[in-house]
């Protein structure tokens, strides 16, 4: 009887293991979990038809962000299946309408995410119309798509507003006050080109040229280089033209040699722009000529991101290993407001499709105020009268074929940062731009990195380094850079930067470096030792707590180099012996605090006090030998109470000796434990610790058992002690990823 | 047999001797209990004012018992629900009156009701005292009648001077009730605005008892309505009519500037609002701005206040209205007057009463004043109290001091000639024949952004945070200390600066260094308390008062809010800011007292329990492996020893440990490690008593039994250890 519930005690702390680790595994790997259930699930699906663009990497990214924004929500609204189901465009208008009456008449589709175009969306918006089935825009920015149609919402800017930005970003930021337009004459040229202008010469802007090129032929390149040769180089070239021409038209420019400002619409921001410049520039000029110089909107960018925009654009970098682009953000949010829409419906069985479709867009319309609006990733989404988002587009500009922020941003200013802010005074400066009620304040980037680290100490048990690195900043001229202002969010003391050790005054930018040395935080968890990790970080961000008047952006110039490295030389300093470097990161994001400041409005509104930070981080674990050196003791253990399982049973003394001399040996490696890492918490490796003494214990108590009994329990001892331990490693080394 | 019947006898005898002297002595005999009655409205609208009442003084005679105070007296309360009604409360009189066993009367809380009733308690000779009925001829007319509150009269001029000085406006409405109440407010409420040449432009008036008084309160909402500038509102009514009108004419937009009596400062009067949607959607709607002055503001108070308000808040949950400070007062003087009469039933309760009465009269004089909670308890001559009444207003539902506050001069060393200087120059204000002078009251909020480098052995810690202030008039805050900061903080370069129409914000960004005061003992439950404390050297309390702002975060984190900041192995359990007086020595026997702001943050542990496991595991398998050891055979003394030794061994090399974590400090958690070895002692000694008897040649069955007394005390011993660590650890 004795002998049998040894047995089970025995199964059952073996099998207790393994069943832990599976379901560790399936904690992770739950989404094969859902569809699995998916398959055998019937109940009731709500649909979303998204329509794709043509480009198979635009396509692609659309379709990771979708699956990111799906997995977050478990693939449910309230409890029902979302299901997704993809159509394909193909950039033609009655391509687009046949999409459109397949989407209405084949799918119980709720609600539509698309066109990618104007045209596409403009004529597949009158099939939605027509039929009533509510439509999301993520990437057309004519103002009638959604303006003539009731039906159809625009989760990005229009077209008018990236106009009127772009004008102002000119007449702010650059020297050069003279402009040559260039447009084409369908509604999208034509809208960029009127309010471009009209808001270029209320800013002071001179129009030189205004030039249709709607009627122009791309392959005559006599024809362009006779347009070229009309325009001033000092002079901007502001291109309000679709991406294929205005590919055609900045190789031109390129090919001409000339040093030309160029200035685009948000189709200049896509991969397909940069491709179509690239086959088109002339290829005997070989390397140098890139796209240096041009400038454009985009719907979205990490510039303009919010803290919810970051955390996207972080899960979407560890899940897919890339970027996403703005196209991927623009149509995660249409996702966010429809399920927003549709949860805030109350939808009925499928056969009711109309009037769910009908409450869907009730339900949008609902979201018309601050109070009233899904959090986006740039800011809170709601709709004006005409179904349009108004927020600001990101300014960006090409460093070489590569999109970056240009140095000066737009952002929303709240009702509670107008009232803080002298914004009469900022509108007359330029400022800020008042854009159709709504306040659209310049917020400065300063282009930040850090190289040149040097570990000068390195206490991983206490939590704290020193070091010393080259702190890099680029920003526009005219900007007030404060070094004062700046904070060092894990400094363990008060650091200063001092006087810059170089500086550099461009035409429009100045680079500024300082060298820096100081204590720093490295926040040690020892909870996984020996596989725990430590990181050196280094975050950046300003002191002042007011809404972000300026934003730390990690200088993708240097980011762009393939070998680049945070730590001084390749071979790791002395303070780091024992450690190496698994992998290193250089990202923007935001401190949040919720605070009233002491102001009774901002109590009322939740203000967030959001500042940028700027973060360099090294992540560095334990080598081979460190991790090796902990295991031994342990390892002796468990095989010296393996060697007592073999061993036949001589004398009693025999045992106790034993015994006696592992329980001192366990407490011993649990002693350096606890004398080394003097934390509170359990660290993984104590577990093993306390496995050791139970397995001990078990043991005595089996001694005590007659011989046949004894027999037996030692069998199983030898089977047992090997796979507890391989079984504890593993749940602890799994664990320590979790 | 002669002997056993004797030795019964003396048995049964000695037993009806002792057994009763003995149950005397654990059962004293009580004396006859005597009563206080209290008499409020302990239901209808005014419910929340009785239930104040009674907690006030509920706890006020439990402090006294606590005290030993009424030795020899037995002395219990009795509740009369008067519902704040004339008939009522002469109904109560009547069985008041009628009842010997009641020494004195707490209440009535209306003067209407207070007046009926104190007419029967004047003929019956009982005395009473209110702390809320403010009618000027209660006690003139009455002496019978005393007053632990100021007059309606006395209340009345302070408003006006409040208005006038403090809000400073001289144009002024009135809207008043023709009931003797309202009546009498607004002829005193004229009268004193006459003597500071204000301006009276409108009134008007209603007669509540009437039957068309609904159609009169329309009529004032219709022309309140009409009125561009009435100036400051006053309202010398009852609380409903004043909610009424106020309702109908103070929305979005509007800018009336509303004065009220004391019937505003209740949460009673909350209440009547808290119908309407619009106050229940957003708090304040209606509310927000309006002002009243109240008898006592408990913010305002010395220590003897915030004592009280400690225990008030302790034992009920929530912070005592000036109705509970109030009538706190007026059951110690009663209590007071008690202690040194004389209860014995030959004196006769008519004369009992008379004393009683005769000994509240005595107290005159601030020499012989009982320290109540709202200050000095001593009666003028008409039996009223006389102090300074706070400016109050309503923020977020909320009654909170003004910005500006008169503090008397009374007491003060400084000759007449000085203070009517001060007068000229503006300086003081006479009021009701008393000097008076400002006290800025500043509301400072507090907001943790982090908590960084807790050394434990240094007793430091980081505190980042933003500190502001909400003030009006002037602020000066580079006299200010921060007597706990390492290195001096100096407040400057606000972040926030911003002037409203009704106060200034001004707000700093502090990260700085300061010493801790941290102590281990209840490891791994210890919750250590980091301080953050400043006043200003440059300005008493007299001049100024700091108090925690409403606007801050609530102490705690609630569910709608994002977590506190936590620090490594610690989080926030709670965060609390409030003031004290801290008293500075001016001389050797002078201390001047400064309004001292205090902010104490509780940190716990973040894994409590896990701590515990990782110290009382090893321990749990050191105690499992001796108890093993019994079960070793008797002979085998060596093998014994070996795990003893071990055991030993273990245990001393985990106390070490934990010594050498916290050195120098006595942890409760340490007697666990004695109760181990104490166990180990008991297994030694069983060992070598059972080794030692068996070379005795003992028989095996006493060996045996020797070995289940080991195996059997080991757990008692265990168990009673732990008990006892339990109960040295809960102190």
């Amino acid at each position: 009887m004795k002998q049998k519930f040894i047995k089970y005690v025995y199964v059952a702390v073996i099998l207790a293991f393994p069943v832990l680790a599976g379901f560790i595994f399936l904690h992770s790997y739950g989404r094969f979990l859902f569809f699995v259930t998916d398959f055998f699930s019937k109940s009731a699906k709500i649909q979303i038809a998204l329509v794709l663009p043509q480009e198979p990497a635009t396509r692609q990214n659309i379709v990771n962000a979708v699956d990111l924004f799906l997995d977050g929500i478990q693939h449910a609204v309230k409890g029902k299946k979302v299901q997704v189901q993809y159509y394909h465009d193909r950039r033609n208008e009655q391509n687009a309408e046949t999409t459109a009456l397949r989407i209405i008449n084949e799918s119980n589709s709720l609600l539509v995410i698309g066109h990618y175009t104007n045209l596409e969306s403009a004529a597949a918006g009158t099939m939605y119309k027509k039929n009533e089935i509510p439509a999301i825009t993520a990437s057309a920015g004519l103002e009638s798509i959604t303006a003539d149609n009731p039906w159809y919402y625009r989760v990005i800017p229009n077209v008018r507003v990236q106009a009127v930005l772009t004008a102002g970003y000119i007449a702010r930021n650059l020297k050069q006050k003279g402009v040559n337009v260039l447009y084409e004459n369908d509604e999208y040229g034509m809208v960029l080109m009127e309010n471009f202008v009209t808001t270029a010469e209320r800013r002071g802007l001179t129009i030189k040229n205004k030039i249709n090129v709607g009627d122009l032929n791309m392959a005559d390149e006599t024809a362009l280089a006779a347009l070229m040769a009309k325009l001033e180089p000092a002079d901007i070239l502001y291109l309000a033209v679709h991406a294929g021409r205005g590919a055609g038209l900045v190789t031109a420019a390129k090919n001409k040699a000339a040093g030309f400002t160029i200035f685009g619409p948000e189709e200049f921001a896509s991969e397909s722009f940069v491709r179509a410049v690239q086959s088109g520039l002339d290829k005997q000029k070989g390397a140098g000529y890139d796209l240096n110089e041009v400038f454009c909107a985009s719907p979205y960018m990490s510039a303009i991101a919010n803290d919810r925009g970051h955390w996207f654009e972080k899960e979407f970098l560890r899940r897919f290993h890339q970027k996403p682009t703005w196209e991927a953000a623009c149509y995660y949010d249409a996702l966010q407001m429809a399920t927003a829409a549709i949860a805030k419906s109350e939808i009925q069985s499928a056969e009711y499709v109309k009037e769910n479709r009908r409450k869907v867009r009730e339900a949008m319309d609902g979201y018309f105020s601050p109070g009233n609006a899904v959090k986006g990733l740039v800011q809170d989404l709601y709709f004006d009268s005409r179904r349009d988002v108004i927020r600001p587009y990101a300014m960006a500009g090409y460093s070489g074929w590569k999109l970056i922020s240009a140095p000066v941003q737009y952002q929303t200013l709240t009702q509670a940062d107008r009232e803080i802010r002298t914004l009469f005074e900022d509108i007359l400066r330029g400022e800020a731009v008042n854009m159709d009620g709504r306040v659209l304040q310049n917020i400065h980037v300063v282009y930040t990195w850090v190289d040149e680290i040097q570990v000068e100490e390195m206490d991983s048990m206490a939590g704290r380094c020193r070091l010393g690195f080259d702190l890099n900043v680029r920003y526009v001229n005219g900007f007030e850079f404060d070094p004062r202002a700046l904070d060092f969010g894990d400094g363990a003391e008060a650091i200063a930067l001092g006087e810059p050790v170089a500086e550099e005054i461009g035409e429009e930018m100045t680079a500024r470096k300082y060298r820096v040395r100081g204590g720093f935080k490295m926040p040690a968890d020892h909870r996984a030792f020996p596989f725990d990790r430590r990181i050196l970080a280094i975050r950046l961000m300003n002191k002042a707590a007011l809404a972000n008047r300026v934003i730390y952006l990690p200088d993708e110039l240097k980011m762009a180099a393939k070998d680049f490295t945070l730590i001084k030389g390749r071979v790791l300093p002395e303070a780091l012996q024992g450690w190496k470097t698994a992998s290193q990161a250089c990202f923007e994001d935001f401190a949040t605090k919720e605070s009233s400041l002491g102001l009774g409005r901002l109590a009322e509104a939740g203000y967030k006090i959001n500042r940028s930070r700027f973060n360099a981080e090294v992540h560095l674990v334990r080598r081979f030998r460190g991790v090796a050196g902990f295991f031994l003791p342990v390892v002796l253990l468990l095989a010296g109470l393996y060697l007592v399982c073999l061993e036949p049973p001589k004398k009693a003394g025999f045992y106790s000796a034993v015994f006696a001399a592992l329980f001192l040996g366990n407490g011993l490696c649990h002693w350096f434990l606890l004398r080394t890492f003097p934390c509170d918490y359990m660290l993984g490796a104590e577990y093993l610790v306390f496995a050791v003494y139970l397995l001990l214990l078990v043991g005595l108590f089996m001694s005590r058992l007659g011989p046949p009994a004894l027999a037996k329990a030692r069998k199983m001892g030898r089977i047992a002690c090997p796979l507890a331990g391989l079984i504890l490693f593993i749940f602890w080394y799994g664990g320590s990823y979790l | 047999m002669k002997i056993r019947l004797a030795m019964m006898v003396s048995l049964v005898l000695g037993s009806i001797i002792l057994l009763p002297a003995l149950a005397f002595r654990m059962f004293p005999m009580q004396p006859e209990p005597h009563y206080i009655a209290v008499v409020g409205p302990l239901s209808g609208e005014d419910r929340v004012s009785g239930l104040a009442m009674q907690k006030g003084i509920q706890l006020c005679l439990e402090r006294a018992k606590r005290q030993g105070r009424l030795k020899n007296k037995r002395i219990e309360l009795v509740y009369f629900n008067d519902q704040n009604d004339r008939r009522t409360a002469l109904k109560i009189a009547a069985q008041i009156t009628k009842d010997d066993r009641i020494l004195c009367v707490l209440g009535h809380f209306y003067s209407t009701s207070a007046e009926v009733a104190g007419a029967m308690y004047r003929r019956s000779g009982i005395p009473a005292i209110t702390a809320s009925a403010g009618g000027d001829s209660l006690t003139t007319v009455n002496d019978w009648y005393f007053r632990t509150i100021p007059d309606n009269r006395s209340m009345t001029r302070f408003t006006v001077s409040y208005i006038r000085k403090v809000l400073k406006q001289n144009r002024v409405s009135l809207i008043f009730d023709k009931g003797d109440y309202g009546a009498a407010l607004a002829g005193d409420f004229m009268e004193a605005a006459r003597e500071l040449n204000m301006e009276i432009l409108y009134q008007w008036s209603f007669d509540q008892e009437a039957k068309e008084s609904q159609r009169q309160l329309n009529g004032i909402i219709t022309e309140l309505r009409t009125v561009k500038e009435p100036g400051v509102l006053y309202f010398a009514t009852q609380a409903p009519e004043a909610a009424q009108i106020l309702s109908a004419v103070r929305y979005q937009g509007t800018d009336y500037t509303v004065v009220g009596p004391d019937t505003f400062c209740n949460r009673a009067f909350i209440e009547l609002f808290n119908r309407y949607p619009g106050e229940r959607r957003a708090k304040g709607y209606f509310t927000d701005g309006i002002y009243a002055v109240a008898p006592f503001l408990p913010e305002m108070g010395g220590k003897t206040t915030h004592d009280f308000i400690h225990e008030y808040q302790g034992l009920y949950g929530e912070k005592p209205s000036w109705v509970a400070c109030c009538y706190y007062d007026a059951m110690l003087m009663a209590i007071n007057a008690i202690e040194k009469s004389d209860l014995e039933a030959g004196f006769g309760i008519q004369k009992i009463r008379r004393t009683l009465r005769d000994r509240l009269a005595g107290y005159t004089s601030a020499d012989i004043a009982v320290d109540g909670v709202t200050g000095k308890l001593y009666f003028d001559r008409n039996r009223n109290m006389k102090r300074p009444l706070h400016l109050g207003y309503y923020q977020k539902q909320e009654f909170i001091p003004f910005f500006s506050q008169y503090t008397s001069l009374e007491g003060d060393q400084q000759p007449q000639k000085k203070r009517i200087k001060e007068k000229i120059a503006d300086k003081v204000v006479l009021i009701d024949n008393q000097f008076h002078t400002d006290t800025q009251i500043v509301y400072v909020g507090f907001d943790i952004n982090s908590i960084g480098n807790m050394d434990m052995e240094k007793q430091t810690f980081t505190l980042d945070f933003y500190l502001w202030f909400r003030f009006q008039g002037a602020f000066e805050e580079e006299k200010m200390i921060f007597p706990d900061a390492l290195t001096p903080v100096r407040l400057e370069n606000p972040i926030i600066r911003e002037a409203g129409p009704d106060s200034t914000v001004q707000t700093y960004h502090i990260k700085a260094d300061f010493k801790g005061d941290f102590n281990p003992r209840d490891y791994p439950f210890d919750v250590e308390t980091l301080r953050i404390r400043f006043y200003d050297k440059s300005r008493s309390r007299n001049k100024m008062i700091y108090l925690p702002d409403i606007l801050q975060p609530a102490s705690g984190a609630l569910p709608d809010q994002e977590p506190l900041p936590s620090t490594a192995g610690w989080q926030v359990a709670g965060v609390s800011c409030y003031e004290a007086i801290k008293d500075i020595a001016f001389s050797e026997k002078v201390s001047i007292p400064y309004s001292q702001f205090n902010v104490a943050v509780a940190l716990q542990r973040t894994d409590r329990m896990g701590s515990a496991l990782k110290l009382l595991l090893p321990l749990g398998a050191l105690t499992a492996l001796l108890f093993f050891s019994h079960y070793l055979p008797p002979d085998s003394l060596s093998r014994r020893g070996l795990i003893y030794a071990g055991i030993a061994a273990a245990a001393g090399m985990y106390h070490l440990h934990l010594h050498q974590r916290f050195p120098g400090k006595g942890l409760d958690i340490e007697h666990v490690y004695y109760v181990v070895y104490g166990l180990l002692v008991w297994a030694a000694a069983i060992s070598a008593i059972g080794y030692g008897a068996g070379r005795m040649g003992l028989g095996p069955q006493k060996i045996q039994r020797l070995q289940q007394l080991g195996k059997i005390g080991y757990p008692i011993i265990l168990l009673i250890g732990c008990l006892s660590v339990f109960f040295i650890a809960n102190g």
